[in-house]
C-alpha cells in the first residue's frame, strides 16, 4: 500500500533524466527526503539516549564508522553495492509496470550461478574465471526473473505472489547446496569451498575491502539511466509501465518488453549475488544476504525510481550499515539499531507521500 | 422576485494559483422547482463552481447563502447536511456492493434504520419514481441505472438541491430522455436541480434556467425560453461559431480503396453486442461516420480496425500495414487519458509516440533529444496545443488541449487511414469544432477517415457516408444527405432500407 502511493506520487515528477533528477533534488522533494532521513537519525539517537549512551558521542562514532577513514568509506561502499544492484533490479521492473518483489531470490540464484563456474571449472583458467562467473550469475538471476514474467503473460499468474514465493525457493536452494553438493567433504560448515584467486573481484584499494564490484554497480546504475532516458527501448519500457493501453495502441510489444525488463531486472539482481560471492565472501554461504533484495525495493522507491536517486539512498543504507557496526564494536550497542534507522525514513516518506497524495487529489473530486 | 432561492452564491471568487482566478465574482441563485443548466467551455470554471457548492473547495471571497442564511461548507459532509447532493461524472459507488448496500453505506444512522430491508429500499425508490432492484450488484448494472442509484443516494439523504456534473456524456439518446424526465420530476417535487453540461440541445429542450460561464466570469443567467442555440454559443465562446452547416469538403473525393473489412464477427459480451457479419470499405479522401447507440459494437469495431483484437471470423485488408500485420492508421482512441496519452511522459514524447524510434529521432539506438524537441515544438505550434513547454507532462492540460495532442499525432502519421472513436467526447463546442475541422482537412488532403461516434449531429455534419451500427450489424450504409429521421430509425430499429447494401 505505502509503496504504491509512493510510486504514483513520484512517477509524475521523473520525466527527463539526470537534469530532472537534479531538479527534483533541489526542489521540495529533496527537502522532504532530507527531513525524513534527518529525523530518522534523530530518532535513532533518541533511542541511544534512552539506552543511556551519549548521543553526540555515538553520532561521531557512527559517522567515523561510515566516512571517517579510507577504510570506513570503503566499507560503506561495499555495503552499498549489493543493495544498489537489487535497487536497480527493482527499478527497471517497476518502471515497466512489473512488480518484481523477487530481487532477493534472483540475488540468491546469481550467487549460485557465480559459485558454480568459480569452483567447478579448473583454477588454471585464471582470470577468465571472473567474467565467466559474473556472467553465469547474471544468467541465473535473469532466468529466475524470466519465470514470473512468463507465468504472468502465459497464465496470468500474479507476479507479486510468484516473485515473493520464488525468493524462498532461492534461499533454500542455497541452503541445500551448501549443506550437500557444494559442501567440501572435509568441512562441517554450511558453506562452499573458497573460490580460486582468479575468480575473485580484485581489491581496488589495498588494506580495505573495496572491490571492483563497487565500480561495476555504479557503472550499471549509469547504464540503466542511459537506457531509460536515452534509448527508444527505455521510452517504450517506461510507456508500457505508465500506460499499457496507450503503449499497446501505438504498437509497442507489451509481452516482449515485459520479458526484456524482467531479464534485465533478474540479471542485475543476479550480478548483485555474484558480486557478494566474488568480492566479499569468496564462497557461497547460507544466509549471506541480509535482506538485500527487500532493501533494494525500498531503496528504489525512496530514490523516486531514479537510478541517480537509488545511488544516493543506497549509500545511506551502506553508511547506516557500517556506522552501526562501528557503534556495536566500540559502544556495544546492538546492530538492530541499523534496521530501525534504515527503515524509519521509509515510514516517514510513505506518510509524507500519502499526505500529499490525499492533498493533491482529494477523495471527493468531480474532475478527477 | 419569485420565491427566495434555495441556494445563492454571492460574489464567489476562487483561484488556485495567485493571479489566475478560476472564478471571478460569481453570483448565482438556484431556486426550487427549476432545472438550472450551467454551461461553458472546458476550463471555464463550471466544475470548480460545483465543487465549491459541494464543499470540496472553499471560495477565496464571497459565500453561500442557504435560504438566505450564510453557510460554510468545509467538506462534502457539511454540504450533505445542508441537503445538497451531488452526482459526479465518475460515479462514487462501490462496484462490488449491491444497490441496497451502497445506499445504506451513504445514509446517516437515523435514515439507515429505514433501509434495513431490501423491500423498504424498493418502496422508497418507487416513491421517488426511480425503481431499481436493491439486490443487484452495482457493477452488473448499466451506467444509466448506476446513475439512478447515485440520484437515490442524494434523495435518501434528503437533498433539496442536486448537482449533476456532465450527467449525459455516458448515456445514449433514449437514456438521456429518461434522465431529464427524472430531473423534471425531481424539480416538480419542489427540489432544485443543477446540471453542468456541454450539450446545448439538452439545455434548450429540458432546462428552465441557463447560466453561462466564460473564463471564470458569469456572462448571464436567464430563463431558457428566450435563448437560442447560436446566442448561447456566442455567450460561451465569445464569438460566433457555425455549428449546424456541414464542414467544407473538397470536391471529388473517393480515391482508391484504403481499407476493406469483410464479414467480421466478434463475440458479444454483457455490455456489448459484439460484431456480426460487419463489412466496411474505406476510400482515400472520404470520411465515413459510424453512427449508432453506444454498445452496438462500436468498441469492437474500433479494436478490430486498430489491430487490438483479432475478429473471430472475417478478414481485414489495408493498402498499408505495419510489419506485425496491424493496419497502418493514425488512432484517436475513446479514452484519451488511458489510451490516447501516456500522461506521465512529456508532451514532446506523446506527440511523437508513433515515431520516436525511427530516424531522425533515433540514430544508432540513441534518442536524439534535440530532433525530438524541434519536431515536437513544430507539431505543437501547428496543432495549437496551448502549453508553456513541450517538456512538461500533458496531465495538467485541459481536455481540449490533450485531444489536440492525440489528434496531431494521429494526423502526423504517414498512415493513409485515420480511425477516430468519440473524438469530441467531453470537449466544449469550440474544441469540438476544431477537432472536426482538422479531421475534415485531413480527408480533404487524401486521408481515409473513420469516425465512430454516438453523437449523430456531428456525424451528419462531417461525414461523406454514414454507416449505422445496430446490434453488431451494419444496419445501413447511406449518404450523408439522408434525413435525420431515417438514420435515427436505423439506429434504434436496425430496419434495412432500400439504399442498403445487398
Amino acid at each position: 500500500m505505502t509503496s504504491i502511493s509512493t510510486r504514483q506520487e513520484t512517477s509524475a515528477s521523473h520525466t527527463s533524466g539526470f537534469r530532472s533528477a537534479l531538479g527534483a533534488v533541489a526542489g521540495s522533494n529533496a527537502v522532504l527526503v532530507l527531513t525524513a532521513f534527518g529525523s530518522s537519525i534523530a530518532i535513532g539517537l533518541a533511542i541511544l539516549l534512552f539506552l543511556g549512551v551519549d548521543p553526540l558521542g555515538a553520532l561521531s562514532v557512527m559517522f567515523d564508522g561510515a566516512f571517517g577513514s579510507k577504510r570506513a568509506i570503503a566499507d560503506t561502499l561495499v555495503f552499498m553495492t549489493p543493495r544498489l544492484l537489487t535497487a536497480l533490479a527493482a527499478l527497471v521492473a517497476l518502471r515497466c509496470g512489473f512488480f518484481n518483489l523477487g530481487a532477493e531470490g534472483q540475488l540468491q540464484l546469481g550467487a549460485i550461478g557465480a559459485i558454480l563456474p568459480a569452483t567447478l571449472l579448473p583454477p588454471s583458467l585464471g582470470y577468465l574465471l571472473l567474467p565467466l562467473s559474473i556472467l553465469c550469475g547474471a544468467l541465473f538471476g535473469a532466468i529466475w526473473g524470466l519465470i514470473p514474467a512468463v507465468l504472468k503473460l502465459w497464465r496470468g499468474a500474479d507476479e507479486i505472489i510468484v516473485t515473493l514465493m520464488m525468493n524462498f525457493i532461492g534461499i533454500y536452494l542455497v541452503k541445500h547446496l551448501v549443506q550437500g553438493p557444494l559442501q567440501p567433504p572435509d568441512s562441517d560448515f554450511n558453506m562452499s569451498a573458497k573460490i580460486p584467486d582468479g575468480a575473485a573481484l580484485p581489491i581496488l584499494l589495498s588494506g580495505t575491502r573495496l572491490h571492483a564490484g563497487v565500480v561495476l554497480a555504479l557503472v550499471l546504475a549509469a547504464a540503466v539511466w542511459f537506457v531509460l532516458y536515452h534509448t527508444p527501448y527505455g521510452v517504450r519500457l517506461r510507456a508500457v509501465g505508465l500506460s499499457p493501453r496507450a503503449a499497446r495502441l501505438q504498437g509497442m510489444p507489451l509481452a516482449r518488453l515485459t520479458v526484456g525488463a524482467m531479464l534485465i531486472s533478474g540479471g542485475i539482481a543476479g550480478i548483485g549475488g555474484a558480486v557478494e560471492v566474488l568480492g566479499v565472501q569468496y564462497r557461497l554461504i547460507d544466509g549471506f544476504s541480509s535482506h538485500f533484495g527487500f532493501d533494494g525495493l525500498a531503496i528504489a522507491l525512496l530514490g523516486s525510481l531514479e537510478p541517480f536517486g537509488a545511488v544516493v539512498v543506497a549509500i545511506y543504507f551502506g553508511a547506516i550499515n557500517s556506522g552501526t557496526l562501528a557503534l556495536q564494536s566500540t559502544l556495544s550497542i546492538p546492530a538492530a539499531l541499523a534496521q530501525i534507522m534504515a527503515s524509519l525514513p521509509i515510514i516517514f516518506l510513505a506518510c509524507a507521500h500519502g499526505y500529499r497524495f490525499l492533498k493533491g487529489r482529494p477523495l471527493w473530486s468531480s474532475t478527477r | 422576485m419569485k420565491t427566495r432561492p434555495y441556494v445563492e452564491l454571492t460574489g464567489v471568487s476562487k483561484s488556485f494559483s495567485p493571479g489566475h482566478p478560476v472564478l471571478e465574482n460569481i453570483s448565482l441563485a438556484f431556486r426550487r422547482g427549476e432545472i438550472h443548466a450551467v454551461v461553458g467551455e472546458n476550463g471555464a470554471g463550471k466544475s470548480t463552481l460545483l465543487n465549491i457548492l459541494f464543499g470540496m473547495h472553499q471560495p477565496d471571497t464571497g459565500g453561500i447563502l442557504l435560504e438566505g442564511r450564510q453557510v460554510i461548507h468545509k467538506s462534502p459532509a457539511d454540504a450533505i447536511a445542508n441537503r445538497i447532493g451531488m452526482v459526479h461524472q465518475h460515479f462514487k459507488l462501490v462496484a462490488s456492493f449491491t444497490v441496497a448496500e451502497n445506499l445504506r453505506l451513504c445514509a446517516p444512522p437515523p435514515i439507515r434504520k429505514m433501509l434495513r430491508r431490501d423491500a423498504d429500499i424498493a418502496r422508497i425508490a418507487e416513491s421517488y419514481g426511480l425503481p431499481v432492484d436493491p439486490s443487484a450488484v452495482v457493477s452488473t448494472l448499466p451506467l444509466s441505472l448506476q446513475q439512478r442509484v447515485e440520484i437515490l443516494k442524494a434523495l435518501i439523504n434528503k437533498a433539496e438541491l442536486i448537482l449533476f456534473d456532465e450527467p449525459t456524456t455516458i448515456l445514449n439518446p433514449a437514456e438521456i430522455g429518461s434522465f431529464y424526465a427524472v430531473c423534471r420530476q425531481i424539480a416538480a417535487q419542489g427540489r432544485a436541480v443543477v446540471v453542468v453540461t456541454h450539450h446545448l440541445e439538452e439545455v434548450l429542450a429540458n432546462a428552465t434556467q441557463v447560466s453561462v460561464i466564460r473564463r471564470g466570469r458569469l456572462i448571464g443567467s436567464t430563463p431558457v425560453g428566450k435563448r437560442t442555440r447560436s446566442d448561447l454559443v456566442r455567450d460561451i465562446v465569445g464569438r460566433d461559431i457555425d455549428l449546424t452547416s456541414p464542414i467544407a469538403r473538397a470536391a471529388g473525393h473517393s480515391g482508391q480503396i484504403e481499407l476493406r473489412m469483410d464479414c467480421v464477427d466478434v463475440a458479444p459480451t454483457e455490455s456489448s453486442s459484439g460484431l456480426r457479419d460487419a463489412s466496411l470499405i474505406l476510400h482515400a479522401g472520404e470520411i465515413v461516420g459510424v453512427a449508432g447507440v453506444e454498445g452496438n459494437g462500436q468498441r469492437e469495431l474500433f479494436e478490430v480496425l486498430a489491430g487490438l483484437r483479432k475478429p473471430n471470423s472475417g478478414t481485414l485488408e489495408a493498402r498499408m500495414v505495419h510489419p506485425d500485420g496491424r493496419v497502418a492508421a493514425g488512432l484517436v482512441p475513446e479514452d484519451r487519458h488511458h489510451e490516447g496519452l501516456v500522461l506521465d511522459l512529456p508532451i514532446s514524447l506523446n506527440l511523437l509516440l508513433n515515431r520516436f524510434g525511427k530516424p531522425p529521432f533515433t540514430r544508432h539506438g540513441r534518442l536524439i533529444h534535440s530532433e525530438i524537441a524541434v519536431a515536437a515544438e513544430d507539431l505543437r505550434a501547428r496543432a495549437d496545443v496551448r502549453t508553456r513547454s513541450v517538456n512538461i507532462t500533458p496531465r495538467t492540460l485541459s481536455g481540449g488541449n490533450q485531444q489536440k495532442i492525440v489528434l496531431a499525432r494521429a494526423l502526423n502519421d504517414e498512415a493513409p487511414v485515420v480511425i477516430a472513436y468519440q473524438p469530441t467526447r467531453g470537449l466544449d463546442v469550440a474544441a469540438s469544432q476544431e477537432v472536426l475541422t482538422r479531421l475534415r482537412h485531413a480527408a480533404n488532403r487524401g486521408k481515409a477517415v473513420v469516425i465512430i461516434s454516438s453523437n449523430l449531429d456531428e456525424i451528419m455534419r462531417i461525414s461523406d457516408r454514414i454507416v449505422v451500427l445496430f446490434s453488431g450489424q451494419i444496419a445501413g450504409d447511406v449518404p450523408a444527405s439522408t434525413s435525420r429521421e431515417v438514420i435515427g430509425e436505423l439506429m434504434t430499429l436496425g430496419a434495412r432500407t432500400g439504399t442498403d447494401r445487398p
